[in-house]
């Protein structure tokens, strides 16, 4: 399975590169390979191999593409109650947290809304006649979860996807740092987090790409996490309106007038991950939002 | 259209926290600093006004500036003006007749009326201090922390200098800390240095006065632990010993010699004794401070208590509470209540008989009526508001009162109003 990872030493680290969640992925270890080390090639290499085995395996679990998963089991258990193991417990009572403290603005049941909207970059924006019936199989209060015990109604569907890859990125940072306390960098298509500076204590230097005319942006990385939400490709254009691929699971409809990405930086990546959704969701509203957020943010309109 | 938009930073952080099950470096003021490439200086601009009833007031702008470098190293640097006016207690005690006190230069009187306090009118003083301090990195895991210091009023110099080591450990989670500082001073009080214990004289005598000027040295020693319990709460220990060696008297002060039934004793051409008072050459002082801070869904509560006590006898209790109350759109509202209490030197007298006072001039014994060295009692009740301008700028204003209560003299009371921008 490891064909899908590269590992290249440079003068100034080591470099791991493979692709999990759709998404390129990066580690980063800085470490002066000219110089003896406290951690040998070999270790170093193993950590990266860790990290990409953990990312790996937090796909495989949480992937709704993946069948006999536990997300599948979930989605095809027909109103039978389940028992689910801790990690999954644990995702859960985080998703119902973000739920409330986004008055429901983000759903991991919003997914079955997919089987109306599609962006293709086309104009086929769905009607409200085809959305409504839809609606009644959103929202996570109408599961029974009481950890670690779950009933869910049948047509529902839950998808994990919008909190997947932060958490793999905190959870291969961790995994990565407590095997080697070397300045590292994880970083999963764009969301990314690191344990401390570069070992000469400088800041990592982190990009954000120009998006719709925005100008790209540097940023200096010195602890946590970046993570960034947009709709730089997935869209429908319908009457020159933008509809967003961000959905709202209250109403069916496209978010309008969310900034096409918002960049958020936490301690942690599924901070600023859920940090950059919940604001995409509030649309118009996203910067007014960010502003009472008290948190580093970067927006590109 | 005006939307209230909920801050939910702290409960996200708490949601975060009980999934990926750990405490790692989230309360540090330092997690997550990100940053445009732009360094520029930060600066904070301060005025303060403080005014006791009747007494001295003061007047004092501050600006402070600081730079984050690359590689994450700190420059700052603190510009503070002060100006005193009024009249300060003088040490004498009341009496029920007027009084009549030379004044510190010796040349000119003033008088207080009958059970009223002494109090010394030529209180007026102007301060300028200048602080520069350098944060650096060493590793990943260290720092140093440098500080300098300079102040001079018209009859004080001081110098300082600082070096603090801190450490973080266990996942920073922990940091220790380690600091030593020391600090010079010159004292050249007006009219010359009084001789310890001799009696004023009026104001058309000579004065009993030695050296024009003298100096004091003080070194500290301060250890600490900041400690992260859990991702909503942040303890803080630390230790301080100090030493002190050289002049401690305050020039102006003096003691009020009675006869043993409480009155004045005419001499030296006034119609009371008045001794200035003699603090011991040399002072060790132990301090101990302790601090909770805890996040409670999106408000920030404080708690601090510090004790200190000197070889002197002095022990003081100071209790701190503030509690930060954040709304939306960058405003907030902090109460703070500081209550201080303290035990008086062994050697304070809020007078002496002059069986006393003949003892202790044969001795060279040690005496000061200076109420802050004195029993008393001080509470601080205060607010804080806090909120941004429109170009997102933080500005506050705070108003505190302070009720000083000696035991046995005059309560004080003062006004405190500060105004900061910062940008």
């Amino acid at each position: 399975m490891t064909q899908n990872l590269t590992i290249e030493k440079q003068e100034n680290g080591f470099i791991g590169r493979f692709s999990v969640m759709a998404s390129p992925c990066e580690i980063l270890i800085d470490v002066d390979t000219e110089q003896a080390s406290d951690y040998s090639e070999k270790q170093l290499e193993a950590t990266i191999r860790a990290v990409y085995e953990e990312a790996k395996r937090i796909e495989q679990k949480f992937s709704r593409y993946v069948k006999g998963n536990v997300v599948d089991q979930m989605n095809n258990s027909d109103g039978t109650p389940l028992v689910l193991d801790d990690e999954t417990s644990r995702l859960m009572d985080f998703a119902f947290q973000c739920y409330q403290l986004s008055d429901g603005l983000f759903d991991i049941s919003s997914g079955v809304l997919r089987k109306v909207w599609t962006f293709d970059g086309s104009d086929q924006v769905p009607s409200k006649q085809s959305i409504q019936p839809i609606l009644k199989n959103i929202g996570l209060n109408k599961l029974h979860w009481h950890s670690p015990h779950l009933k869910m109604p049948a047509d529902m569907e839950l998808d994990f996807g919008g909190i997947g890859k932060e958490y793999a990125v905190d959870c291969c940072l961790k995994l990565a740092t407590e095997t080697i306390p070397l300045p590292i960098l994880i970083n999963f298509g764009g969301d990314l987090a690191c344990n401390g500076p570069r070992k000469n204590n400088t800041p990592w230097q982190v990009g954000i790409e120009s998006v719709g005319g925005g100008a790209p942006a540097a940023i200096r990385l010195p602890h946590g996490a970046l993570a960034t939400s947009g709709d730089a490709r997935r869209y429908l254009m319908k009457d020159g309106v933008r509809y967003s691929h961000i959905l709202n699971p209250l109403t069916g409809s496209s978010v309008l007038g969310a900034p096409r990405s918002i960049t958020i930086a936490a301690p942690t990546c599924i901070e600023a991950g859920l940090m950059s959704t919940m604001a995409m969701l509030k649309g118009h509203d996203a910067a007014e939002f960010l502003n009472h957020q008290d948190i580093p943010h970067w927006i590109q309109d | 259209m005006n939307k209230q938009h909920k801050n939910i930073r702290q409960n996200l952080k708490s949601a975060t926290g009980a999934l990926l099950g750990t405490a790692t470096a989230i309360i540090p003021i330092a997690s997550a600093q990100a940053d445009d490439a732009s360094n520029d200086w930060k600066t904070d601009v301060a005025v303060l006004v403080y005014s006791e009833t009747d007494r001295v007031s003061a007047f004092e702008p501050a600006i402070s500036t600081k730079k984050t470098f690359d590689d994450e190293s700190v420059l700052g640097f603190k510009f503070v003006f002060d100006a005193l006016t009024g009249a300060s207690a003088s040490g004498a005690a009341p009496a029920d007749s007027v009084q009549t006190f030379t004044r510190p230069s010796g040349s000119g009187s003033y008088e207080t009326g009958a059970n009223e306090t002494p109090l010394d009118d030529t209180f007026r003083d102007t301060r300028v201090n200048f602080s520069a301090s350098y944060e650096a990195p060493i590793e990943r895991l260290n720092k140093m922390l440098y500080g300098a210091s300079f102040s001079k009023e018209y009859d004080f110099l001081s110098l300082s200098g600082s070096a603090t080591y801190f450490q973080d450990l266990n996942q920073r989670n922990t940091t220790l800390s380690a600091g030593v500082a020391l600090e010079y001073n010159v004292i050249t009080p007006v009219g010359g240095k009084p001789i310890a214990l001799s009696e004023m004289q009026a104001s058309s005598e000579a004065q009993l006065r030695g050296e024009a000027n003298d100096t004091r040295i003080m070194g500290e020693i301060l250890l600490g632990v900041t400690q992260i319990i859990d991702r909503n709460t942040l303890m803080q220990f630390n230790y301080g010993f100090a030493l002190s060696d050289g002049y401690h008297n305050d020039a102006y002060k003096i003691t009020s010699v009675l006869t043993s039934a409480g009155d004045l004793i005419p001499a030296n051409g006034l119609n009371g004794t008045y001794v200035y008072e003699s603090r011991p050459e040399t002072r060790t002082k132990h301090s101990v401070y302790g601090k909770v801070k805890r996040y409670l869904s999106g408000d920030v509560a404080d708690i601090s208590y510090r004790y200190m006590w000197d070889d002197w006898e002095v022990k003081s209790s100071t209790v701190d509470v503030h509690y930060r109350k954040n709304f939306s759109k960058g405003w907030y509202l902090e109460p703070h209540i500081r209550y201080y209490t303290q035990e008086a030197a062994e050697f304070y007298r809020d007078s002496i008989t002059d069986t006393q006072a003949a003892a202790l001039q044969a001795s060279k014994g040690n005496l000061t009526s200076d109420y802050r060295l004195g029993d008393m009692t001080a509470t601080t009740l205060g607010v804080k508001l806090g909120f941004l301008t429109p170009n997102g700028n933080k500005n506050s204003v705070r108003l505190e009162i302070y009720t000083q209560e000696p035991d046995l003299n005059e309560k004080v009371e003062a006004v405190i109003l500060q105004y900061n921008y910062s940008f």
